[in-house]
């Protein structure tokens, strides 16, 4: 259970007062983390309009505030922003004067281990994660898709782009309002493809390619081929592929042949001279491969996956075609119950490694995305080559900002009954961190009958939300079908769309008036403090805490400049806890178990491995156990707070002490690793110091440093070699409280 | 006069009345016992057959609404067509007589295929969530704000009848892929295969060698919450740790054996890890996800959601079969609750249904039945509750009737109309249906 204290407090004394505080019992229901916006005395909710009296004011007795020391929080901030240990030098330095921690943020905020951990905050804020390459479905119209490198970019450009726009010194509102995304040709080529099938509301596919000509092609083919050697007898084998400069020639009879490394094959039945199917003794079909050279698609999603190294399921069959996929044909004189035996397979999804893409198609790089000027030509999604050289892309879908990447829309599927309402009501918990909800309504009265009617009626439960919603979502409506594919249904693109939220209202013509209206509202600066709050606290400040507001106000007041941000933030007793706040006084401080993002980190950067330790886990158990049991920092649909597990169960326990063995295993007596069990004491040394984060001029050093040698030789004495004794001692440390909170 | 803010009673509570909010932070004990003792012993849940609760839930909107019995024989005021069941042409879903409390009704066949003891102390509750949005199921579990404080349902069980069974944690497990939240926090998302991974023991020297560490970090704990710790927040971590190291080790000794046969994430692997986390007693309550057609805006003839209903009808068998071998099947009871229904009028397919839904409650402290039923349109009919029949002039309308399984749900394992009525504001529990 984590350790809230007020929280421990309010759950008990609100048991025997609870006739005095019951809630209202309408749909105006606390949200999950109740006790993070509470009401205040006038039954207002902090940051929603109202107005709140401070509290503690002196009336009644006041809890005892509880400074934490500075042994404490500064290695809790280090290790939020670096994964790394404080050190005595900087520990020293915050305990003769607290305001150096300022500088010391100022100083961490540029670091690559800062920059990394930022991006892990970025994409899950802006909900880029949290998916499978399946849940493009909608926009590729393809399942059972194979995990391309892809899918992993998508989920990273948004998170890209933030860092980018935060190192280039721009206003962090640039990240909702942008059309320039940190993108890998791949990506490019992504964003082309998807604007280049297309898929109407009611799921009808068709294409829209461009040719060389400038014309634009509905009814173009698109052939995965393998070429064979020239000389299929040398040795070694010289692969003959397909150059891409051949599949984008109109000229060339490989015209939109995209190149395969190697066959495809099937399982067919073999057939004697008749025609007729082979049966062994037990009357089963004699089976045996036989491979074809191409597959043919007609739709852009295939033609783009085979292009980076994907031969999607979704291929035709062309009897005429002898390089195809084999067919047969069942004799006439076969029986209806012997016909299964003609039966044949042939793989699905056949995955590769692409000829036709290189080393520059994974190189980052800032992309502006735009529309189409007057007679202007597109660039067709293949075309790799001018891709590598481009810094902007020419698209007829509107892409601005975090809400309308295609990672967002694979997180927020949307369909004929919802309407993008959740898109919307996403992108509004990104944006101002909040989300509809029926007392906050809009003052529209304009409200589609949908197909589920009921919203419409004003007695319906669903009629407030609607009110608010509908107008908004309209946005998306006018911009995109359901499948997230450009909109032409002129019954949509013309549609009316208003912003009116809180307070705010104004006309939408298009999703640049949308970014507009999301970071000029009075919630966009404090809805992103509040995310950072979570992100050190693992809960909610108060949004009328005076530091709260200094910290808004800072933020504000720099043009948005998310460094400052951070360092006023992280510096704050809102994160530190040295001084009491209101935020202190309403919501006590918590210690959190330390999530997967962060111990994860944490053990990577302390450890100086080269990559990640959780994304290379090797072994099963410690890959199942991590991934199920050691929560990650998430987001829900619909939800204004993250998912931030802070609980320590036996489950977290038993997860960490697999991953502390699994890590164990890669850094004791392995060549060039950190540790030496003939070096033991050195190694503990650096198990107290760097991974339990317990300088040498800690209290405790000496005895921690006791307890771990004692460990040592217990082992040794029990049987265990050198090895296995140093690495249970590791295991130890790895487990030990200070390695697996935040905040202790 | 000025209303004193929840800040201020919550001081005045734990330091005004006789330091009580702190004695009942370092006894454990409930405050209501510490401010009465024998009141808060009249209202021990333990008295009255507490139940362990395992708890499907979708946030998906399931039609088991749409197969369920009470959908079917309807009279003439339903409109030929308005109400479609599943019904493929293998007759896995045909309309099949069943007995519910000694009454004839008709259900989709696998329903018909529960054996006849676990029918009846089968309670089908048509009712209303009020909401087709799929990111309310946390609203739904939160009754609307019916629920005081903004509680979780399932928590909020879990929660009373902790003391009943002292099990391991208060919170509720989940493992069917669905989020709760427990006084504030999200709790983390366990899966059957990530429950196994995690309580596999160590063998030989390895468990020595485990042992030997379980006692450094004690050490550890102690020389740090003597030491370092300066807050409360800081040494209740520590505590929890040490807390955390012992649960996981008496866990692990505990089901070695039942774990191997643990092989996947799917609803089957679920119902095997939601009985082995109650005979584990690790939680009062265990949620798991059985799908009855998911989000089937699209599905053929209703195939999937025929698919869907008989796989998780079997599952409910195999609970059943589970707990009876775990001598559990008098102390489990197993419910469904959906974040909404779907629709009965579309043929390839349903949508979202916020004004229809159905909750199956099976276990000892109910008798089989259905309470309630539909009205033309596809809606929840009120209900009366004396008979828990559907009743045009019923006390339990529609807006009141998630209230009303709730607070059914709640009598069914154990908890008393007082205890439910002082956290529930709205909705009658159904007598007629409780054992």
């Amino acid at each position: 259970m984590a350790s809230t204290r007020v929280k421990i407090w309010a759950a008990s004394a609100l048991v025997a007062s609870s006739a005095a505080i019951a809630c209202s019992g309408s749909l105006d229901a606390l949200p999950p983390d109740a006790t993070a916006v509470a009401p205040g005395p006038d039954g207002q909710v902090p940051g929603l309009g109202g107005t709140t009296t401070p509290t503690g004011s002196g009336v009644t007795p006041q809890i005892p505030f509880e400074p934490v020391s500075a042994r404490v929080y500064v290695p809790k901030v280090k290790n939020l922003m670096l994964g790394l240990p404080a050190s005595e030098d900087e520990i020293s330095a915050v305990i003769q004067d607290p305001t150096a921690l300022k500088a010391m943020v100022d100083a961490w905020f540029v670091r690559p281990e800062a920059q990394a951990k930022l991006g892990t905050f970025f994409s899950k804020a802006f909900q880029q994660t949290q998916i499978s390459q399946n849940d493009f479905f909608d926009q590729l119209s393809l399942d059972n898709l194979t995990n391309l490198p892809l899918f992993t970019q998508a989920q990273e450009s948004m998170s890209r782009t933030a860092l980018k726009i935060i190192a280039d010194g721009k206003p962090f509102t640039d990240t909702v309002t942008t059309h320039t995304f940190m993108m890998t040709p791949t990506l490019m080529s992504f964003y082309l493809a998807l604007d280049q099938a297309q898929v109407d509301d009611a799921g009808k596919q068709s294409l829209s390619v461009p040719m060389a000509d400038g014309s634009l092609s509905t009814t173009q083919a698109f052939w995965v081929t393998f070429r064979p050697p020239v000389n299929p007898t040398a040795v070694p084998m010289v692969p003959n592929p397909i150059p891409l400069s051949e599949t984008m020639n109109p000229a060339s009879p490989n015209f939109m042949h995209f190149a395969a490394p190697a066959p495809f094959a099937c399982s067919m039945p073999q057939l004697d001279s008749t025609g007729h199917v082979m049966v062994d003794a037990a009357g089963k079909a004699i089976k045996a491969n036989v491979n074809y050279n191409q597959r043919k698609y007609t739709s852009v999603s295939s033609a783009f996956l085979a292009l980076f190294g994907f031969a999607s399921r979704a291929f035709g069959s062309d009897p005429a075609d002898p390089n195809g996929p084999p067919t047969i044909t069942i004799p006439a004189d076969v029986p209806a119950d012997k016909k299964n035996l003609y039966q044949f397979y042939c793989p699905s999804g056949v995955a590769f490694t692409s000829p036709s893409v290189s080393a520059q198609d994974v190189i980052w790089r800032p992309v502006t995305v735009r529309t189409p000027r007057d007679g202007e030509k597109l660039t067709p999604f293949y075309d790799l080559p001018t891709l590598r050289a481009a810094n902007e892309i020419v698209v007829r879908t509107p892409r601005v900002g975090y809400f309308s990447t295609p990672a967002f829309f694979a997180n927020w599927a949307t369909n004929v009954s919802n309407q993008h309402r959740d898109t919307l009501n996403q992108a509004l918990i990104v944006g101002v961190g909040r989300s509809i909800n029926p007392v906050d309504k809009g003052t529209a009265t304009v409200l589609d009958d949908g197909k589920d009617g009921q919203h419409s009626d004003p007695t319906s439960p669903c009629y407030s939300c609607h009110q608010t919603m509908d107008p908004m979502r309209n946005v998306f409506r006018q911009a995109y079908t359901y499948s997230y594919h450009a909109q032409h249904d002129p019954a949509q693109v013309f549609s009316t769309a208003s912003f009116d939220y809180l307070g705010e209202m104004t006309p939408l013509a298009s999703f640049d008036d949308f970014a507009n209206a999301l970071v000029k509202h009075p919630l966009y600066p404090s809805a992103w403090v509040q995310k950072l709050c979570y992100y050190a606290n693992s809960s909610a400040c108060s949004e009328t805490d005076p530091e709260f507001l200094r910290v808004v106000k800072a933020f504000t007041d720099s043009n948005y400049d998310f460094h400052t941000l951070v360092r006023e933030l992280f510096s704050s007793a809102l994160v530190t806890g040295q001084a009491a706040t209101q935020t202190w006084s309403e919501l006590g401080e918590t210690v959190s178990i330390a999530r997967q993002d962060h111990f994860c980190a944490a053990l990577t950067n302390r450890l100086k491995l080269t990559a990640s330790l959780c994304e290379g886990i090797t072994d099963k158990t410690t890959q199942t156990a991590v991934a199920n049991n050691m929560p990650l920092d998430g987001y829900l649909r619909g939800a204004e707070a993250p998912a931030l597990s802070t609980a320590q169960t036996p489950f977290y326990r038993g997860a960490t002490e697999s991953l502390c063995a699994y890590a164990a295993g890669l850094t004791i007596d392995k060549p060039q690793s950190l540790y030496d069990s003939t070096k033991k004491d050195a190694a503990i040394t650096d198990f107290v110091a760097n991974i339990m984060g317990i300088t040498s001029a800690d209290p405790n050093s000496a005895t921690v440093t006791q307890l771990l040698t004692e460990h040592f030789d217990a082992a040794v004495k029990a049987g265990a070699k050198p090895t296995d004794a140093l690495k249970s001692t590791f295991i130890t440390a790895c487990l030990s409280p200070t390695s697996v909170a935040i905040g202790l | 006069m000025r209303l004193p803010n929840r800040r201020q009673l919550l001081q005045a509570s734990l330091v005004g009345a006789g330091l009580v909010g702190l004695r009942a932070m370092a006894t454990g004990l409930p405050v209501s016992f510490l401010l009465d003792p024998k009141s808060a012993r009249a209202q021990d849940p333990c008295s009255a057959g507490a139940q362990f609760l395992i708890l499907s839930m979708s946030a998906s909107g399931d039609a088991l609404n749409c197969n369920a019995p009470g959908t079917y024989d309807l009279p003439s005021t339903f409109a030929a067509g308005t109400v479609n069941h599943s019904d493929p042409a293998d007759m896995t879903m045909t309309a099949t007589p069943l007995t519910l409390g000694g009454k004839p009704w008709t259900a989709a066949k696998p329903w018909s295929t529960l054996p006849q003891n676990i029918l009846d102390r089968s309670v089908f509750f048509h009712h209303s969530t009020g909401t087709a949005n799929h990111g309310e199921l946390g609203r739904v579990l939160q009754l609307f704000g019916a629920l005081r404080r903004g509680q979780w349902l399932p928590s909020y069980f879990a929660k009373t009848l902790r003391p009943c069974f002292s099990t391991i944690q208060a919170q509720p497990v989940t493992i069917g892929g669905e989020q709760l939240s427990f006084e504030g926090q999200y709790l983390p998302k366990l899966t059957p295969t990530g429950l196994k991974a995690v309580l596999s023991g160590p063998k030989d020297l390895a468990a020595q060698l485990q042992t030997l560490r379980d006692d450094t970090l004690n050490k550890l704990n102690a020389t740090l919450k003597q030491n370092r710790a300066q807050t409360t927040a800081e040494r209740a971590y520590l505590d929890n740790m040490a807390l955390s190291q012992v649960d996981l080790r008496t866990m692990i000794g505990q089901v070695a054996a039942d774990l191997a046969t643990i092989t996947s994430d799917d609803a089957t692997n679920q119902v095997i890890a939601a009985a082995l986390l109650i005979k584990m007693n690790v939680a009062p309550v265990v949620t798991i996800h059985l799908p009855f057609s998911g989000d089937n805006h699209s599905d053929n003839s209703f195939n999937n959601e025929a698919l869907q209903t008989n796989a998780s009808v079997n599952n409910i068998k195999n609970l059943m079969t589970k707990l009876t071998a775990y001598g559990l099947q008098d102390k489990v009871t197993f419910a469904t609750l959906n974040v909404f229904g779907r629709t009965f009028a579309d043929l390839n397919g349903r949508g979202h249904n916020a004004s229809h839904a159905v909750s199956v409650m099976i276990g000892k402290g109910f008798k089989g039945g259905v309470v309630g039923g539909i009205v033309p349109g596809g809606h929840a009919a009120t209900i009366d509750s004396a008979t828990g029949q559907a009743l045009e002039s019923g006390d339990v309308p529609p807006i009141t009737s998630l209230a009303s399984v709730a607070k059914t749900l709640g009598r069914g394992i154990g908890l008393t109309d007082a205890q439910l009525s002082d956290q529930i504001t709205s909705g009658l529990a159904i007598p007629s249906v409780l054992a």
